[in-house]
């Protein structure tokens, strides 16, 4: 009988064996998990800093706004190797000939993944113990900013604020996020409208963010700012007929001046003194910027992106080679480069009223494309430098106070040739930066490389060492008073109060005209001197706001937005003159060039819910 | 209670025998045991049946039987499966007791299958069998190896040749992009993992290949099953009918000493050619400081580095059995050097089984191993800044000297001559073997514990828990060096030391009743009717796994390079990247085997698996099959037939089946766990507020909760002959095997939000999905024929040999193709491509139709690439659009063979025994990139390497008909059907001849056995294959393992060759 008993024992084990479903039940051990994540404020602080982290990514990504903003206008040219041409996607987008592959996929993923964390968050967060109000303001302040940039630079892109598998796993979207044509567009507008507002509802000022780790965390007044800032372009395709076309374009123009106020009044932001400072470290995160990139310096790698928190602007936008200050007379030392992006161009130089000393009257520097280069300024074949503009200043540094008895001093943020300008520098640095500027000058046994001879010191803070320009921590203001003083004057304009936009351009102007740099006696630093020209405008127009926020925002990835919106693109950019790339420009399509293209894989994937802007 | 069994049973005869035999009359009663001449003692389940009637009865479970007989001519007809029959008149006598003796054909006869065995001649599936002596006979090291050429369609190719390196092993093919290892089940413990054993403990392996034979595993199987049984004693020993119950004992040792040799070197260019070539080498800076005729080095590298190594195994095992219990256990040991200098592999096996019959229907069992293994390994890495001496011994500089000064640890990098700091990116191959310390150990123990219960005849209970649990740890000692004062690969830092560690542990519990039950025939009652058998079985699975990567720093202690330990380093570094995971299993499982009168045969199997690593609503899995075999040879037709008679069986089968696969990979290629969940991450998530870093967080990994079991379908037909008096045994199977719901790893869409993991490498970021399918069909035979030639002593031989033809073809896999990661800078392309339509992992690149010849060809000729030169290959413009680009690059050839075979002669005479067995592909491509160093530009910018002798023949204006191309020609800088080479061989594996002494010296010593052989492996090697081994796995990583990646398999960048062995070896036992 045993037996039968043990068998019926073991046979019984074999259908109910460990029949508990908990065996079964195996979860990720050691590491955390999506669930129950957001459950204490402490995890849902660091989710809101991850949200933050894609627009800090140091390969192409916010240097792609900056890229379209300056290049895509008659601000800067993409200079670099006119053979190899390493960057000639850039060019491509500069000659309205986008050929969108991996920078544009980059940017779009990455701001993608931006906006997929901030969905998560923001799905994660809505029924929680503690006040998550502030944390879920910054992360749609994010999500709407991630989108403002993918919108302008794109148009229609897929509008998607949930997350979950349906938006990751392929063949899955749902057709309803994406969709063609400029309705689509005013979706995504309204979306970004409806999260900063909550932004600007639920996030605090900027002074009670009293933590330094709080320090560059969306506030109140940047909410109120991009809304201003956002409103100004629905205004300005409603004005000009491009899109919002069922909106009432006063009304749109009251919000911006309502917003700008807001700013104004609310916000606690004013003016820096000195215009040079605000693009120095000492001045990261001050009283007149709104909202910047964060970064910090001292990351070793440039490639990767996502590991750093230093940005390679500096050496994107860097000269492409220049003489190593330490090495030998005459032997090129080319481990010292950058890429020679975003330089400006002779007709962005000629916009700062330089009064020739000779002639008493204001110098335009004028250029058109000569593809004659002469021979002695060819080096290996290749086309050097910009070498029109030698005739004025190749015997002598180009030296403002001495050529020109008066000019705008927001030059001074650009890097000329042979600029005595870093005098200012310190022993250890100066001699560089004077051999960079003479050799973007005298290139003829130097560069191989296209440039136009001058730089943008916005992004290149003459404080760094240049030899070493890889990973810097230069924070990049994304918006700063002044942008939203301009919107006010041109909201004011556009809405008949002549008034308030006198006095806000002449805010401007007035702040510009305060900070000269001058060399000091003494050749071992600067002075800041006030300026004397140009002085206060009696009278205001729109073309003298859009002049004078080129004047400001120059380099800082505005231009082509401002000009497209303001409707004046199609006479600009198909006449810009070029530099290097020649007759180039002229592949200017009208409004089919406002968007760049959308990425093939974008619509492929979208699996016909996305389609390829018009003209491409 | 037992009795009132037996009483209940006897009613119930003789209640039979009232209506169904009433006829019978006059009966004597005859009651006996059956004995089993095999294993002693009764054996249960025996036929008696009177001859010529339907009468009939079975042994029970002790072997006794009654049963009654007409009168004393009556003839009882004694037979049992497995036995030979025996008749026994039953004359005058009452009890007969009768020993059934082991029917030595039938018992070769019975295979492993899925949870039990069967009669071969009852498989319906297809299923290979290597008996214990292809293995036991043969000194290997791995149970790979054992089974190379061995079985039909069992494709085994190493991927090294360095001592303990796995082998890469196809079942029928390449079945997924993902894993496509077999199932191993070591006496019934199923592990994904090669077992760490002796293979000369191995007394059969049964590779089960079609999904009908393999259901039964489930989920598990999609690669194939492996079912390997290692020996064990035998209960009662020795005893036979005439000596009983003796228990006996017997101690064997067995030993091998052998030397290896590398096969063969490789012609690259001697000093005087190497530096002839340097000048004529367009672009080379003419040193200086020239080489210096009377200081010229010709320094052989590669005789520098390879050696022959001696390897040996002794292995000692005791084993015992008495009536009711027995016992084996052994041990051994191996010490094996490797042919590259640098490495080598050492192992120690403790392993043992016991029976024990506690009652007539109690048995229980258990078997223990220990196996701890240590192995230095060098980089395999087909990398030239890496440190894989095999590459760097082809291409370093034969002028520079060998000598170093191994105190100070200085090794000459390129010459000297040339001082301009770029000859020095090539590691002194012998500065990387002397750097090398990486080490991998593994300990490993297994138990199990198993209870068989036979409660009434034809049911058998059996529950089995095992266990097993293993250490791995890896570690590498970074010492401070130079290689010449300035180089970029010194480090003059302190020493550095990682140290790797893994551990995991796992256990099975199975359980499984069969019941068997045969109906005679009532035309014949000695014949089975209907025969049926069914086995119901579960299973429950789990395993773990945890482990920490640490890296010390400056290492202080001057005891550090010998015994380096983590308390030297100032700092440690801790790899966030080891994490543990779990994975569990449970199962039901079931078959049915249903004969009818021996003809046809069905199997069902079935099982359902479920399994942690899915989400709950996916994780359930059903795998069912179905097989039918036809007995032809047992039809009349079949018999009647005259022009028949040769055939002694004939055997039709088919066979249908699922079987699954879950082993979804990461972005990197390793296990994923937990598709289903995402983790969270804070590593590389941080932003800068105010100038200050603080830490992100975002998820990980974007779960995929959908995903599921990749799924294989197979069909199988097939078709077994026996002819010429069963001397000739013939098996041909054809198949066919889709898997879909292939687990492809998909880059998530641009907007899907896909974080770029946590990798620098900006690596795309991709979710599995079930999305892909592959097929593979072939077929596949095996032949053998015994033999045997009458002379002074019968020379008794046997011939064999078996041949696969498989075609891979990879379906849908998401709309896409599949690159592998590019081979390292400065090489920077992948050779291997992943399509649609095309076999996995096949070549890509440009098809070279000839060579420039002239300017005007150059110029009337498409637009070559960039840099094109007269001398250069000319690349075929494919699309016909008037220039070579991209689009050109077209597939030049798949790494898979489209034929695997093997053959074998064996035989004895006398006391002498002999083997010859031969191995080999067909139809595989090998992508021979070292021809990028060997024979590509090398022109002095960048890498100026030795050179391969083709290079004397370089094409030139005055070398007009030579197909190599000219002299510093950029044509290897891109991948071309110039770098694929026929990878067919045909190799002799083995060669063995043994003596065994006659009884008459035994018995003198008082020994059972003495046998001494001599035996030589991969004697000889035909192939066209311009490398050091056509053999050509999966490619090598840095720590010395293969990658298991299927989509990059056969590019030859350096890899290990095998060796050959010489070796001799003793059998001893007493």
């Amino acid at each position: 009988m045993k037996k039968y008993i043990i068998s019926a024992f073991f046979l019984s084990t074999i259908l109910s064996l460990t029949s508990c479903n908990k065996f079964l039940d195996r979860q990720v051990i050691a590491q955390e998990t999506t669930d129950g994540y957001y459950n204490t404020k402490e995890n849902a602080l660091l989710a809101v800093n991850g949200v933050y982290d894609p627009m800090g990514w140091g390969n192409h990504e916010s240097i792609f706004m900056q890229m379209i903003g300056d290049c895509n206008s008659d601000d800067c040219e993409v200079g670099g190797d006119p053979a190899a041409l390493d960057m000639g996607e850039f060019v491509q987008y500069e000659t309205y000939k986008p050929n969108p592959s991996s920078f544009t996929k980059d940017f779009i993923q990455n701001y993608y993944v931006g906006i997929q964390r901030a969905n998560t968050f923001l799905e994660s967060t809505t029924n929680v113990d503690y006040d998550a109000r502030r944390y879920r303001g910054e992360v749609s302040f994010m999500r709407a900013l991630y989108y403002f940039d993918l919108v302008r630079a794109f148009g229609p892109v897929p509008l998607i604020t949930k997350s979950g598998p349906a938006y990751y796993l392929s063949g899955n979207r749902q057709s309803g996020d994406d969709a063609k044509g400029s309705k689509h567009i005013e979706k995504i507008y309204a979306q970004i409208v409806e999260d900063l507002k909550y932004a600007a509802l639920t996030l605090p000022t900027a002074d009670k963010y009293t933590n330094t780790t709080d320090k560059g965390r969306a506030t109140k007044g940047a909410a109120w700012g991009l809304l201003a800032k956002v409103y100004a372009f629905e205004a300005s395709y409603c004005k000009n007929n491009f899109l919002f076309l069922n909106e009432t374009k006063s009304k749109l123009w009251e919000k911006v001046s309502q917003y700008a106020d807001s700013v104004k009044l609310y916000g606690g932001y004013k003016l820096v003194p000195d215009y040079h400072t605000l693009f120095s470290k000492a001045d990261e995160n001050s009283i007149e910027s709104l909202f910047e990139i964060q970064y910090v310096s001292g990351s070793q790698s440039v490639g990767g992106g996502n590991k750093n928190e230093g940005t390679i602007k500096v050496v994107d936008f860097s000269p492409r080679s220049w003489f190593d200050a330490s090495a030998a007379t005459g032997t090129a030392n080319q481990s010292k480069w950058g890429y020679g992006l975003d330089e400006p161009t002779i007709n962005l130089v000629s916009q700062f009223d330089l009064k020739d000393k000779a002639t008493g009257s204001i110098k335009n520097y004028t250029v058109a494309y000569n593809p004659t280069i002469p021979a002695a300024v060819k080096v290996n074949g290749k086309k050097a430098m910009n070498m029109w503009i030698l005739d004025d200043m190749t015997k002598n540094q180009w030296n403002l106070q001495k050529d020109f008895t008066d000019y705008d001093p927001r030059i001074d943020m650009i890097i000329k040739p042979n600029d005595s300008i870093y005098d200012y520098l310190t022993d250890a640095v100066k001699p560089k930066w004077q051999r960079i500027c003479a050799f973007t000058h005298k290139g003829t046994d130097l560069s191989d490389y296209a440039c136009t001879g001058f730089w943008s010191r916005k992004v290149l803070d003459g404080v760094d060492d240049p030899d070493n320009p890889q990973v810097r921590g230069l924070n990049f203001i994304v918006l700063r008073y002044a942008d939203i003083v301009l919107l006010k004057a041109e909201a004011s304009l556009e809405l008949g109060n002549d008034g308030d936009a006198l006095n806000a351009v002449n805010e401007i102007r007035a702040r510009a005209r305060a900070s000269r740099w001058e060399r000091n006696g003494t050749g071992t630093g600067y002075n800041t001197v006030t300026g004397t020209t140009p002085a206060n405008l009696t009278s205001v127009t729109l073309e003298d706001v859009y002049k004078e926020r080129r004047l400001e925002l120059f380099c800082e990835g505005h231009r082509f937005f401002d000009i497209v919106r303001w409707g004046i693109a199609d006479q600009i950019c198909p006449n810009r003159p070029s530099e290097f790339h020649g007759s180039d420009f002229k592949s200017w399509k009208g409004k089919y060039s406002y968007f760049q293209p959308i990425p093939p894989t974008l619509i492929s994937e979208g699996k016909g819910n996305v389609v390829q802007n018009p003209g491409y | 209670m037992k009795k009132t069994y037996q009483n209940a049973k006897r009613l119930a005869l003789l209640l039979l025998s009232f209506l169904l035999l009433s006829y019978v009359h006059g009966q004597i009663v005859v009651t006996g045991t059956v004995i089993d001449g095999e294993f002693g003692g009764g054996l249960p389940g025996a036929n008696v049946v009177v001859k010529g009637t339907s009468t009939g009865t079975s042994t029970d479970i002790d072997g006794k039987y009654t049963i009654k007989v007409p009168d004393g001519n009556a003839i009882l007809v004694f037979s049992s499966i497995g036995f030979a029959s025996q008749s026994f008149k039953v004359g005058d006598k009452k009890v007969i007791d009768l020993t059934l003796k082991k029917d030595v054909k039938q018992i070769e006869e019975v295979v492993k299958v899925g949870y039990g065995v069967q009669k071969k001649n009852d498989v319906t599936g297809s299923v290979s069998q290597i008996g214990g002596a292809d293995i036991s006979d043969r000194p290997v090291i791995g149970v790979d190896q054992a089974m190379q050429g061995k079985a039909a369609g069992v494709a085994v190719t190493a991927n090294s040749g360095s001592p303990g390196a796995e082998a890469m092993v196809r079942i029928r093919g390449t079945g997924s992009i993902n894993s496509s290892e077999p199932l191993y089940v070591v006496d019934g413990v199923p592990s994904e993992q090669a077992p760490k054993i002796n293979p000369s403990e191995i007394k059969s392996i049964s590779v089960l290949k079609d999904a009908s034979a393999c259901a039964i595993y489930g989920s598990r199987a999609a690669g194939g099953v492996i079912l390997i049984t290692l020996k064990d004693a035998k209960m009662g020993g020795k005893r036979s009918a005439d000596c009983p119950s003796t228990s006996t004992s017997e101690i064997s040792f067995d030993a091998y000493y052998g030397v290896q040799y590398a096969q063969k070197l490789l012609p690259v260019t001697n000093a005087t050619e190497f530096r002839s070539l340097y000048y004529k080498m367009p672009g080379n800076v003419i040193p200086s400081n020239d080489w210096k005729e009377d200081t010229l080095q010709n320094t052989n590298w590669q005789k520098k580095v390879f050696r022959p190594a001696p390897i040996q195994r002794y292995t000692l095992a005791y084993e015992t059995g008495s009536d009711n219990s027995s016992m084996r256990v052994s041990g051994s040991l191996v010490n094996q050097q490797g042919t590259v200098k640098g490495s080598d592999f050492q192992a120690a096996n403790i392993g043992g089984r016991g029976n024990h019959k506690l009652k007539k229907w109690l048995t229980v069992s258990e078997a223990f191993g220990f196996s701890s293994e240590k192995k230095h390994v060098i980089d395999q890495s087909p990398n030239i800044y890496g440190g894989n001496p095999i590459l760097l011994a082809l291409i370093m500089d034969p002028t520079v000297s060998a000598s170093h000064d191994t105190t100070v640890g200085t090794y000459q990098g390129f010459s000297t001559s040339f001082n301009n700091g770029v000859y020095n990116k090539i590691k002194n191959p012998l500065r990387v073997i002397d750097l090398n310390n990486q080490t991998n150990k593994n300990n490993s123990y297994s138990g199990n514990f198993n209870i068989d219960i036979d409660p009434m005849k034809g049911l058998n209970i059996h529950s089995m828990i095992s266990g097993y649990g293993y250490i791995n740890q890896y570690t590498n000692y970074t010492p401070s060096y130079i290689q010449i004062p300035g180089s970029s690969f010194n480090n003059t830092a302190k020493p550095y030391y990682q140290q790797n560690t893994g551990r995991g542990w796992s256990y099975t519990w199975s359980n499984t009743a069969t019941y068997t039950k045969n109906f005679m025939r009532k035309s014949d009652s000695t014949k089975v009717g209907h025969s049926i058998s069914l086995m119901v079985g579960s299973e429950a699975y789990y395993s773990k796994y945890d482990g920490v990567d640490i890296t010390g720093y400056k290492m202080n202690s001057s005891l550090s390079s010998v015994y380096p330990h983590l308390s030297e380093a100032d700092s440690l570094a801790v790899s966030k990247y080891n994490v543990p995971s779990e994975l569990a299993m449970r199962s039901y499982f079931f078959r049915i085997n249903y004969a009818f009168q021996d003809r046809y045969l069905i199997t069902v199997n079935g099982r359902k698996d479920r399994t942690s690593r899915f989400a709950p609503d996916k994780n359930t899995g059903y795998f069912p099959s179905f097989s039918f075999g036809w007995k032809l040879s047992e039809e009349d037709f079949f018999k009647n037939n005259e022009s028949l008679k040769g055939i002694n069986e004939c055997k039709l089968r088919f066979g249908y089946g699922r079987i699954g696969n879950s082993n979804t990979q990461d972005a990197q290629g390793g296990s994923l766990y937990y598709p289903f969940s995402s983790t969270m991450q804070n590593q590389y998530r941080s932003y800068s507020f105010g100038g200050t870093r603080v830490n992100g967080v975002s998820v990980l990994n974007l779960p995929n909760p959908n995903i599921k079991w990749e799924t294989t379908t197979q069909f199988n037909g097939g078709l077994d002959l026996a002819i010429l008096q069963n001397k000739v045994n013939l098996s041909i199977d054809a198949f066919y095997k889709k898997t879909f719901d292939m687990i492809v790893a998909i880059p998530v869409p641009l907007v899907g939000g896909g974080e770029f993991g946590d990798s620098y490498s900006r690596t795309p970021a991709i979710v599995s999905q079930n999305v892909g399918s592959m097929t593979n069909k072939g077929i596949e035979a095996s032949i053998s024929y015994k033999g045997e030639i009458a002379m002074k002593n019968k020379l008794t031989y046997e011939l064999g040999g078996n041949i696969a033809y498989i075609k891979n073809k990879v379906g849908y896999i998401g709309n896409a193709t599949i690159e592998p990661p590019p081979l390292p800078s400065p090489m920077g392309f992948t050779p291997c491509r992943t399509q649609q339509g095309y076999s996995v992992a096949s070549f890509y690149g440009y098809k070279v139709i000839g060579i420039y010849q002239s300017n005007a060809e150059l110029n009337t000729s498409a637009k070559p690439l960039a840099g094109t030169q007269v001398g250069d290959l000319k690349f075929q413009d494919t699309d016909g659009d008037g220039k070579i680009t991209e689009k050109d690059k077209v597939y030049i050839g798949s790494p898979l063979p489209k034929l695997t075979y093997g053959f074998y002669l064996n035989g004895n005479m006398g006391n002498v025994d002999f083997n010859l067995s031969f191995q080999g592909t067909y139809g595989n491509k090998i992508f021979n990139a070292t021809k990028f160093y060997l024979d590509g530009t090398s022109n002095g910018t960048a890498y100026n390497n030795n050179y391969s002798t083709r290079r004397l023949n370089a094409w030139s204006e005055t070398n007009k008909g030579s197909s190599e191309p000219r002299l510093g020609s950029p044509s290897y800088d891109v991948p071309s059907s110039k770098y694929v080479e026929n990878g067919s061989y045909l190799r002799i594996k083995d060669i063995t001849i043994g003596y065994t002494f006659g009884s008459v010296m035994t018995k003198k010593l008082k020994i059972n056995k003495l046998r001494i052989y001599a035996q030589i492996q991969n004697a000889l090697t035909i192939t066209k294959y311009s490398g050091y081994d056509p053999e050509v796995g999966q490619i090598g990583k840095s720590d010395g393992s293969a990658s298991k990646n299927n989509t990059m398999i056969g590019v030859d960048l350096g890899s290990y060759p095998q060796a050959r062995t010489f070796m001799g070896g003793v059998n001893f036992s007493f």
